[in-house]
């Protein structure tokens, strides 16, 4: 049953059968994903045609490599910048929840913590939505308010969200 | 204990502005906004108006509440499956194997959670596809003639939703099977408890917590999951969130899109409700 007490020797090997066979479909995608990013092929696919390193360094007219691929590096730049400043916000909205939650007293505050698990509950895509929304009616309002400088904040439709902080901080 | 104290101490200041303005910056006002959109609707003349007819759609037409249904009991069921999947390792990474094992076996399931969602997606696109890699060894040894195209179907859609919410049921199983004392099982052994009554009176009950907070959190990501039933599942199994991705970006119906966005947030808050007063927990014990 447990390490500490005598187990029979077809719940061991059963047992480690299938925690292995666990961890093959685990690693099953990615291995496979490693091993034909060296194949000399034009598809993501077998038969073996040979070990290459050209996906990762050719500057070939049918085969570009990802370090010669100017799109794709600034892709992987932009996906850098954005986790980058979505970590240092997480981390201190995180942390000043922790302390909000864990040294201070007030008035409403197990209605606040249950109003902050409440993304728990809601799925990712209605959050996305939600705030892409927002962001366009927070977008028009200041075009109203703002007629005379519209010029100036119409190129911020994206108010809210983390495109904005961005814009801020580069 | 004094929770009324509220004094506008300058930490106090500093440690609310930022949840406050998260919660209602990126929270609530924008859930606000999707409540009144999802009540507009585009008249004749072109202006907007008040009205309940986003909502009619979704009944009236039979694909969307289909779609919703089979979304509903597809999370449900991977959820169930997952569960079932990871309890075992869950209890063979914390109680079975070798101590000097388990913080090694630990790490190994957090590694394919280092790369994104998408490349795992594609990575099991490679290997089930018909000129795929399985099939390429299955053909070779000679067990099938001639490729077989595996993706694009139900199933292959419910193993790549469980391949992708693993981890978060596992995490939760593993830290609350942790805390559970070896001695009671030791005890249930040694007074003839057979190992299916060991799990179901001593494993499952003490365990609830975490099964709970794992599935709501599979749950969820299943639910609100656009990119594996998309990839894997293809054209043939709809999925709820892409209707919601079809009525914003291919209609360009953001009023619809908005109605459907909040029904499977109503769905979804009864359902983790029902499944909450079903194992009688609370929301707030379970996610800590």
């Amino acid at each position: 049953m447990i390490r500490s007490l005598p187990n029979t020797r077809a719940y061991t090997v059963g047992f480690k059968l299938y925690v292995m066979l666990f961890f093959s479909f685990l690693f099953a995608p990615l291995f496979i994903t490693c091993v034909l990013a060296f194949n000399d092929s034009q598809f993501p696919a077998l038969p073996w045609k040979g070990f290459t390193l050209e996906w990762f360094f050719a500057d070939l007219p049918d085969r570009v490599g990802i370090f010669h691929d100017p799109i794709n590096l600034a892709a992987i730049w932009v996906s850098f910048k954005v986790a980058f400043w979505v970590s240092l916000f997480s981390t201190i909205v995180g942390t000043c929840a922790a302390f909000l939650f864990e040294q201070e007293n007030f008035r409403y505050k197990q209605a606040l913590y249950f109003l902050m698990l409440a993304p728990l509950v809601i799925p990712g895509v209605i959050l996305g939505i939600s705030i892409l929304l927002f962001a366009n009616t927070l977008g028009l309002l200041f075009e109203k308010w703002m007629f005379p400088f519209s010029g100036l904040v119409s190129g911020w439709w994206y108010w809210g969200s983390f495109p904005l902080f961005r814009r801020w901080l580069r | 204990m004094n929770t009324t104290r509220s004094r506008l101490t300058l930490p106090f200041l500093i440690f609310l502005t930022p949840v406050l303005l998260w919660l209602f910056l990126l929270i609530v006002l924008p859930h606000i906004d999707l409540l009144l959109m999802s009540f507009r609707v585009e008249d004749d003349s072109g202006a907007m108006a008040w009205s309940l007819s986003n909502y009619l759609t979704f009944f009236n037409e039979p694909i969307y509440w289909r779609t919703f249904a089979r979304t509903a009991v597809y999370a449900i069921v991977v959820t169930a499956i997952t569960f079932a999947v990871s309890l075992p390792v869950a209890f063979y990474i914390t109680k079975v194997v070798a101590f000097r094992y388990s913080g090694f076996l630990g790490l190994l399931i957090l590694m394919p959670f280092w790369v994104s969602e998408l490349v795992r997606v594609y990575g099991w696109m490679i290997l089930l596809r018909e000129s795929g890699v399985i099939n390429h060894f299955l053909v070779k040894i000679g067990l099938w003639r001639q490729p077989v195209e595996m993706l694009y179907n139900d199933a292959a859609m419910m193993m790549g939703l469980v391949y992708t919410s693993m981890l978060f049921m596992v995490v939760p199983l593993v830290s609350v099977l942790e805390s559970l004392d070896d001695s009671l099982i030791e005890a249930a052994y040694d007074l003839g408890g057979s190992m299916f009554s060991i799990v179901t009176r001593i494993v499952i009950p003490h365990a609830t917590p975490g099964i709970v907070s794992g599935g709501i959190v599979v749950f969820m990501l299943t639910l609100g999951n656009y990119l594996t039933p998309n990839l894997i599942g293809g054209k043939n199994s709809l999925w709820f969130t892409e209707q919601i991705y079809n009525q914003f970006i291919a209609s360009f119906n953001w009023n619809q899109g908005s109605a459907f966005g909040f029904l499977l947030l109503i769905l979804s808050s009864t359902i983790i409700w029902v499944g909450l007063t079903i194992t009688r927990q609370k929301l707030s014990q379970v996610v800590q």
